[in-house]
């Protein structure tokens, strides 16, 4: 599903004309399955939330390959990766990024407005998703009525509605009391198994890096070598 | 992203600030309306001049004078005759071709107890009636001896001393009048009559100076006519004439000639036909090339108008570039979240033109209801000043300001097109917005 090769990434601090290039991520080396769940561990400033932005698109990589499901997006222009995203990767937020001024139903209809998907059939595959997460009921309601479990569920919805292969969780439970996080991490196993979706989630909870099959432990931008798993 | 999506995305974006979409709007009403009233000023005077230059006289109307033809090799002008008639009915877009033949004298008319003199025209009445030649009562004639009479006809009919009464002319439809005729034979005068019904009388002339007091007859009329003097036209002849003269009006001397004039279905199409005929070598006029002229100028005045009033807009437009600026900073976590999911950059860009150029749009229809309103308030209240103020009085059909449908179809696209490029550089930052930059915003 994901192919990464070499891949390095550096940022640039400072003004123009005085600027100083920190590396973050050094030669990475790693595939992820197909109907995985791979956990990227590590601590604050690891790399391991520049692996998740350079894996969706967000950040250009300084040098190294990413391939998923057989095409090398390290070469897509915007236009290209907006398609792309909109197609194959779905997204779940640490602060869930959902739209304020749209309903639940709204926001979790996104992705298919912008696919351009028939008015008829948008409600059906929304209705349908809001039922999947239980939030069927609240669909009216507008995103800051709702709890931060509730509200990570719409995000969840909103990244599923396409049935992407793929979906990149950023500290998805971050913002989730333990209940919620239990909740989640449940029906991130659920969507696994049942809809056959590889995930690949960065995270520093143990709890939540114990979903996955995998773990893949970040220190100073490299993979360290006592968990690689390749 | 579908049109009618991105049409209900743009418009509740426009909703969440309502108090700046609604003065963003009313600043492009206000130059919008500025822009069609300072242009009206440049319309409302045009057409003053222009109507007091056409008056009543048909727009669609070429007069035709002479046609130039070379003769030995010379150049004369000469009259158009039935040929050149016939051509100029063939032509596209030609409704009529009206022909005068003036009589060759004026005879004497005769209505009962009132006598009078008068000129005669002789028309072809089929024509006249294509041309949509209108009367003041009656129709146009039919027979031979049948006639229409100018409107101040009756004016010329003196009655005898002890009748006092006149004639209205209302009073001439069909009562039988007598024309009587003269032809010198030798030295000897005959006169004779012909009787012919009035059925017609003919619409008053335009200008209150115009007097029309002929009488209109037909082509057989003067067949009949000519029997009789033996000339063409009728002419009287003087005994003393001399003999080449006798033979230029005899009836086998020179062609009738006319004066011609060719109406033509639409008045755009006087132009085109006007040039045709002056490339045939005919010398014509119409008001529409008279006009031409004078539009010319009025053209150079208004494209100044609106170079003007356009400022007005551009500066409005700043205003919806300060909004739609806004919007972008305000809703850079949104377009972060839209990129995210897969909105490509097109959508971005599409829903914030769309955004600007309904502000543009709206405004551009609320500036022409503005400028309607504050066209009539001018006309109106104008003139009033210009009496209280200056004690001059402004004629009745002056308009200060004009507002025709072009000015305000002009005027919205002007509005409505600037407003979406002020859209223009907002919309291509908002696709420039940096999705993890925005993502980190906090609302």
């Amino acid at each position: 599903m994901i192919r990464i090769q070499g891949l390095s990434h550096a940022f640039s601090m400072g003004k123009r004309g005085n600027t100083t290039r920190v590396p973050v991520l050094h030669d990475i080396d790693l595939v992820v399955a197909k109907e995985e769940i791979v956990a990227v561990t590590g601590k604050s400033g690891s790399g391991k939330s520049t692996l998740l932005n350079l894996v969706g698109g967000f950040i250009r990589p300084t040098s190294g390959e990413i391939e998923i499901d057989g095409c090398r997006v390290t070469a897509f222009g915007e236009g290209q990766w907006a398609d792309f995203r909109l197609r194959h990767v779905g997204f779940v937020f640490q602060n869930y990024q959902l739209i304020p001024g749209m309903t639940v139903f709204e926001n979790v209809e996104l992705p298919l407005v912008l696919r351009k998907v028939e008015p008829k059939q948008r409600k059906t595959l929304t209705q349908e998703m809001l039922e999947r997460v239980g939030l069927a009921k609240f669909s009216t309601f507008y995103t800051g009525e709702l709890s931060g479990g509730m509200q990570q569920r719409v995000s969840v919805a909103r990244s599923l509605i396409m049935r992407p292969p793929l979906i990149l969780a950023d500290e998805p439970t971050g913002s989730l009391d333990r209940e919620n996080e239990r909740l989640l991490l449940d029906f991130i196993r659920q969507l696994n198994q049942e809809l056959k979706i590889t995930f690949l989630i960065v995270t520093h909870d143990e709890e939540v890096a114990s979903v996955a099959n995998r773990r893949i432990h970040l220190q100073d931008g490299r993979i360290h070598a006592g968990r690689l798993a390749v | 992203m579908r049109l009618r999506d991105a049409n209900r995305l743009a418009l509740r974006n426009l909703g969440k600030n309502k108090s700046r979409t609604y003065m963003t709007v009313f600043a492009t009403a206000i130059g919008c309306a500025f822009l069609i009233v300072l242009a009206s000023f440049g319309y409302g005077v045009q057409k003053g001049v222009v109507d007091s230059i056409a008056g009543e006289r048909l727009l669609n109307q070429i007069t035709v004078h002479t046609r130039r033809v070379l003769v030995e090799g010379q150049e004369r002008h000469r009259q158009p005759d039935v040929g050149d008639i016939a051509e100029m009915e063939a032509l596209p877009g030609v409704k009529a071709v009206t022909r005068v033949t003036l009589l060759g004298q004026s005879p004497a008319f005769s209505l009962e107890a009132y006598r009078g003199v008068t000129r005669v025209h002789v028309v072809h009445f089929p024509a006249e009636e294509a041309s949509g030649r209108e009367l003041y009562a009656g129709r146009m004639p039919q027979a031979a001896h049948e006639v229409m009479v100018g409107y101040h006809f009756a004016s010329v009919l003196k009655a005898d001393e002890e009748i006092t009464a006149s004639l209205a002319a209302s009073q001439l439809l069909d009562r039988e009048l007598e024309m009587e005729l003269r032809q010198y034979f030798g030295d000897e005068e005959e006169k004779t009559s012909f009787t012919v019904k009035i059925v017609g009388i003919s619409q008053a002339p335009s200008r209150e100076w115009e007097q029309d007091p002929k009488v209109y007859i037909s082509e057989d009329l003067l067949h009949e006519i000519e029997q009789f003097t033996q000339t063409r036209d009728g002419h009287l002849l003087d005994p003393r004439a001399p003999s080449e003269l006798r033979e230029q009006l005899g009836l086998n001397g020179e062609p009738r000639s006319y004066r011609v004039n060719v109406y033509t279905h639409r008045v755009q199409d006087v132009k085109r036909i006007s040039e045709f005929l002056k490339d045939s070598g005919y010398l014509v006029y119409s008001v529409v090339n008279e006009l031409d002229r004078v539009s010319f100028y009025f053209l150079i005045f208004k494209v100044g108008l609106f170079l003007v009033g356009t400022i007005a807009v551009i500066i409005a437009s700043i205003g919806i570039y300060n909004t739609m600026t806004m919007a972008v900073t305000e809703r850079s976590r949104e377009i972060g979240v839209m990129k995210a999911v897969g909105a490509h950059p097109a959508v971005i860009r599409r829903l914030f033109l769309l955004e600007s150029s309904y502000i543009g749009m709206a405004g551009a229809l609320v500036g022409v209801v503005i400028a309607y309103v504050v066209s009539s308030g001018v006309n109106l209240g104008l003139p009033l000043l210009f009496r209280v103020a200056f004690q001059e009085t402004v004629p009745d059909w002056f308009r200060f300001s004009d507002v025709p449908a072009s000015l305000t179809i002009i005027s919205f696209l002007i509005c409505a097109g600037i407003a979406t490029l002020s859209g223009l550089r907002p919309s291509e930052r908002a696709t420039q917005v940096d999705v993890l930059q925005a993502l980190r915003r906090d609302l």
